[in-house]
Order: structure tokens, then sequence, then C-alpha cells
């Protein structure tokens, strides 16, 4: 047996190791988001420190900004100091801002692997839980506190512990009308929110490898939901087809030896994990949550479980309350429960082939009377190929709102938020209570699940609307 | 960074299951405007949709807002605290509110890590020792407990003191509020090595 890539790629980047079971490990990608910098760079201001490598950080603003056509950097009022001095901390510290009117502008997760700035066996960190999205690409991503942002800042590397490894496998043929989104939150379901805490997860299997590089990222996503900072997929053809000639990925003759030493890192299938679970995807039926956590999720067809079916005290008590926070009754069918918002958009959904998947079921149909619609593309390159594929014109024309790329409704952000006691269906990442929000009762899916609620009105299997 | 060493306060009972980093530190207030919640001290936002209805009125039974938890140091929590978000805004709201330890069975790893990060300690403890301390300071009249972090113990009036386990690497720098970054830039000299090395065998991984 060989060691994991996981391991292989712990392995490259430790500096020195502490004997305790630590390591210094070095940081090949950083990206900078307005909302947990601030006082990072603040705190490098307070001890007179330079970026240690600026060539190795670039930035965005992605949180706190309206998603409003025509918006400015302080058309959400609540965050214009925020969003003002992200500017001015890139341009202090000499690092690259994608501003908000740069077609590299989106949000962090999007446009990572878009620019090819997340790369294979590369660690890659973020201010940001989600940052796990670009395992995707096969980088060790994982999300840091703003204190670790400021250590990145200040030395190009982290004092990390080594997390065991988790095989997940997704074995079988995913069915039509389901995509990356239900695979994790079917994983999420049956293992809990809790399996991957203190481990990177590797997510394999012919599911997986079939998924196209957009999907990968979405499964990806979700790892911080399954209590994971990081998750990966090995790369391997789909990712350098996806990866080569983008803006930073590497070029030439590098190109070539970063293919080649890829292959090497990600080849050998031969290796022995800490733990491994598996899940059958042939049988899978669509996702959505009922509850307040990811974990609280069902297929479409079922229904609201009763917490008195828990044999577990704690969580008996823990469906009570979310079934009481979101306003459902036990054994009530999920199917056909009324919708007052969809939300199509954030790091998780916020992809061409999230659009695209949404735009198959809003073609032709149009929103359902009172339920307010929300496209919100994941970053600026996303929403210009979905305008140039003609995708805005058939949400617009069904009625959904087309909007400017952010966080947005994902976490009630720039404007964008569910208000008190309404109902919401997010293809995003958190149904949290307060989430998107205070009082919001969110239900998580699939883009095509999301479109097929704002068409309906209510919770609605999503395969009933495909030709 | 403040050190803790052997600390004695209120600890309150909040024994819920994932308690997420939104529900501690809420990026909106009940009741009010953005702009304004964005202006308001982090600790009196800290549990803000536990603690207010949506509209802003008060909940009568939150915990920390009954008489003798006002100065709540520790709280008591059920598994897997600080789950979701890396904001680390959790932990600063937890420290504004003077609350410097969580004991819980299990905790969301960003949250751990950012705990350290700040001189927060937060504790690990199985559940029934946890539901043990809290029928037991139920039963107190102070609802005071001491974590003495020298000798790894925790005491709680009326119980045996509770041991419990934090490796030296975790324990040594709370106890002498050290910050990891003058820590970390002791090793200049070595980052400076490696990258040369290196840059030598992975050239396409650094930006030419």
């Amino acid at each position: 047996m060989s060691k994991t890539p996981f391991e292989r790629i712990w392995d490259q980047h430790v500096i020195k190791e502490y004997g305790d079971g630590r390591a210094l490990i070095h940081i090949d990608r950083h990206f900078a988001q307005e909302g947990t910098s601030g006082r990072a760079f603040d705190g490098l201001r307070r001890a007179g420190l330079k970026v240690r490598r600026p060539d190795l950080t670039v930035g965005t603003i992605d949180h706190g900004l309206s998603t409003l056509p025509g918006r400015k950097i302080d058309s959400y009022a609540a965050s214009t100091v925020r969003n003002l001095a992200m500017r001015q901390n890139c341009k202090d510290f000499g690092v690259r801002l994608f501003d908000i009117d740069d077609p590299n502008h989106g949000i962090v997760h999007v446009v990572s692997p878009n620019l090819g700035f997340a790369l294979p066996g590369c660690t890659y960190v973020c201010g940001d839980s989600h940052t796990a999205s670009c395992g995707g690409v096969g980088a060790w991503a994982w999300g840091i506190g703003t204190t670790e942002v400021m250590q990145v800042l200040a030395t190009q590397t982290l004092i990390m512990r080594k997390p065991k490894t988790l095989r997940a496998s997704f074995h079988g043929v995913l069915p039509r009308g389901l995509f990356a989104k239900d695979m994790i939150l079917a994983l999420i379901g049956r293992y809990g929110i809790e399996a991957g805490v203190g481990h990177v997860v590797q997510y394999a299997g012919s599911a997986i490898s079939a998924l196209p590089l957009e999907g990968r990222l979405t499964v990806c996503n979700m790892s911080i939901e399954f209590g994971a900072r990081g998750g990966l997929i090995a790369a391997d053809d789909t990712t350098f087809q996806y990866l080569h000639g983008r803006e930073l990925s590497p070029k030439g003759a590098l190109w070539d030896q970063a293919v080649a030493d890829w292959r090497a890192l990600f080849g050998d299938t031969d290796c022995e994990y800490d733990r491994d679970i598996e899940i059958d995807c042939s049988t899978l039926r669509p996702q959505v949550t009922w509850g307040t956590t990811p974990q609280d999720v069902i297929a479409v067809d079922e229904a609201v479980p009763d917490p008195t079916s828990a044999t577990d005290p704690a969580r008996r008590a823990m469906m009570e309350r979310a079934i009481a926070y979101i306003g459902l009754t036990p054994g009530q069918k999920i199917a056909g429960t009324p919708i007052d918002v969809a939300f199509i958009g954030s790091c998780t959904n916020g992809r061409l082939s999230d659009l695209e998947a949404a735009a198959e079921v809003a073609r032709g149909r149009k929103v359902a009377p009172g339920v307010k619609a929300l496209v919100v593309p994941g970053a600026a390159h996303v929403k210009a190929a979905a305008e140039a594929a003609g995708l805005h014109k058939i949400f617009l024309e069904a009625g959904f709102e087309w909007r400017e790329s952010a966080c947005s409704m994902c976490v009630a952000a720039g404007g964008d938020i569910v208000p008190p006691g309404q109902r919401s269906i997010s293809t995003s990442n958190r149904n949290f209570e307060g989430r998107q929000g205070p009082g919001a009762r969110t239900h998580l899916a699939s883009p095509a699940m999301v479109a097929a609620a704002a068409v309906t009105g209510c919770i609605t299997d999503v395969r009933t609307l495909l030709n | 960074m403040e050190k803790f060493t052997v600390l004695t306060g209120v600890a309150a009972p909040m024994l819920m299951t994932n308690i997420n980093t939104d529900l501690i530190a809420p990026s909106h207030f009940p009741g009010k405007k953005p702009e304004e919640a964005v202006l308001m001290p982090m600790r009196d936002k800290m549990f803000a949709n536990l603690r207010y209805f949506p509209d802003g009125a008060r909940k009568p039974d939150f915990v920390l807002d009954q008489a003798r938890y006002r100065d709540t140091r520790f709280l008591l929590a059920g598994p897997n605290f600080g789950c979701g978000s890396s904001r680390e805004t959790a932990v600063w709201s937890l420290q504004e509110a003077g609350i410097r330890c969580v004991i819980a069975p299990s905790f969301g790893d960003i949250f751990h890590d950012n705990s350290f990060q700040n001189g927060f300690l937060p504790l690990k403890l199985p559940m029934d020792d946890i539901e043990r301390i809290a029928a037991a300071l139920g039963r107190s009249n102070a609802s005071e407990l001491t974590i003495d972090l020298e000798n790894r113990e925790l005491r709680v009036p009326g119980m045996e003191p509770v041991a419990f386990d934090l490796p030296d690497e975790r324990r040594l720098p709370l106890l002498e509020g050290l910050d990891q970054l003058g820590f970390m830039m002791r090793s200049e000299a070595d980052i400076v090595a490696f990258e040369a090395a290196d840059e030598k065998t992975r050239p396409w991984a650094y930006p030419g």
C-alpha cells in the first residue's frame, strides 16, 4: 500500500516538523476576501510587517456586495467600510485585487479554479470555510480563520496537525435529474455532519470520475458541511483539460512538467485510508433538506421524519427543534410544500453548469405567482458565459431576477435576505437557523430542484418536469 | 494574549447539539437594519437568533440573560460546537462577552483552531461528564467551577475533580499567552531554504 495523494501533498509541503505532531507547512496559494482579511491586514500594519509573497496571494470582494444591476462598491451600506478597506489593503500591500468591475471578479471559490490559481497538488487556503471547493481540481484546499490569514500573509506558512484520511466512494451511475449537489447531500445525510471532523476527505469512485469539473467543485465545496476542513478529488484528464490554458495555469514546458507531476501524484490508487465509506448513486433520488443542518436531508418523494423515531435523545431534541423552526409536520410529504423564495447561486452552485441545469427547467415556464426567484451567477465570467448562451433571457422571460455576482442570499449578504418566517429553497450550502436572515426557513437542493420549485411554487420532484 | 492558567467563574449550560458559528456570531441582528447591526459590539450580537425573536423582541428564557448567568465565563455545550463558517468573530464574540472556555464533547475543526489562536480554550469532555457537571452546578448556589490548566483538572462543587487531556503543544501557549506568529517567524531561514529547493522541484507552482 502506498501513501494517499493527500499524504504525498503533505510530505511535499513540510518545511519542518516539531516532533509533537505539528509541522510547518508551506502555502502555495492564498486567496483573500474582504470579509475575513481586514483584521489580518490591520495586524500586519500594527506589527510593521509586509506580505511576504505578494505573488502567491490574490484578493477579491465577494461577501458584502449588492447584486442589483448597476451595483457599486458602496451600494450596500453595511459593507462599504469593509469593501473600501479591502481595496486599500490590496493596494498598500501589493496584492492583486479582482475588483468588482474586473472580468475575474466573483465569489473566491468560483473565480479561483477558473483562473487556474488553485492547482492540483498545491496547498491552497482562504479565510472562508468553503475553500475546500478547490479540492475539486486536486488541491489540498482548506478554510482558515483570520489569525491564520495574517500568518499566511506574513510567513507563507501555517502550523498544521496532520489530518486523518477518509475516502468517500460514490459508486454507480447518477440517474438523470440528479447532480453533484444530490451526491454530497446524500453523503452528509447518511453519515452526518461530524463524520469528516479531523479528516481530509478524498471523494472517489466511478460517479466522481464521471463528474465534470464544476460538479467536482460542488462536491468538495460541502466538505465543511460534512465536518471536514479539506476535501479533494484526484486530478485526471478532466482536470487537466479544464486547467489547460487558463490565465494563471502553468504554460509551455512547465505545463508538461506539472501534468507529469500530477499524474504521478494521483495515479497510484492502491492506497490505504484511515476510514473508508461508500454510497451507491444509482438508487439516489433528488435530495432536499427538511431541517436546520445539512444532514437533515431526504429524497424529494419522502416524508419529514418523526423525531420520536430517533433513539438518541440528543438527536431527537435537535429534530424537534428543527421541525419547529422550519414549520413542517412530521410525516408530511416534503413535495408540495409551498415556497416563498428560490435562490440559485453561491460558491456551491453558482457556476455555468448550474445555471444551465436550472435554465433547462425554467425554459418556457413561469415563476409561480408570489415567489421571489433570484439567479445570482457566482462570478463575472459565469454571468458573461451565461449571457453569451442566452440563459439570462430564459430566466428573465420566466420571471427570475438576473443579478450581478456575489455571495448574496446564501449568507443573507448584500441586501439579499429571506424575510422572517418565509420559506426559501436554495442552491447554497447551509440551512442553519438564521443563515438566510433572522427567522428564515431554508431548504437546500440542486439548481434544477430550485428551478422546479420556483416554477411550481412548491417543492417538486424535478424529474417530473424534465423531458 | 491573556494567559489562561487557573480560572474560576460561572459556567452556563447550553447543551444543544451543533451550535454553529452563524448562531454564535450572526451576520444580522433581528429587528435592526444591517447598517445599524454592523456597528454593534460583537458581544451584543452574540447568539442573537437564540436570544431575540425575528422582530427584535427579547426571548425571556435565553440562558445567558438569566440573573445567575450574567457573569458567565464558561459555556457547557453539546457536540459539534462551532461547526460551520470559519468566521473568527465566533471566538471574538465569546471573548468580548467575557467567556474564556467552551466545554463540549466535540468542536468544529476551524473554530477549534481559531480558539487556540486567541488564547480561548475549547475543552473536550465526554457528554456524560458535561451533563453531570451541569447537574451539579444546577444544585449549587453560584454555578461556579474552576478550570485548572496547570494541573489539567476541572473542579466543580459537590463533585470529584474531573481530569482532562490537553497536549502540551496546545496547553503551554495558553498558559504563557503566547502568540503563534512570533514563533513562526523565527523559521524564516527554513522557509527561504524550502522555497529555493521546492522551486527547483516544482517550478510550475511558482509564478514566473
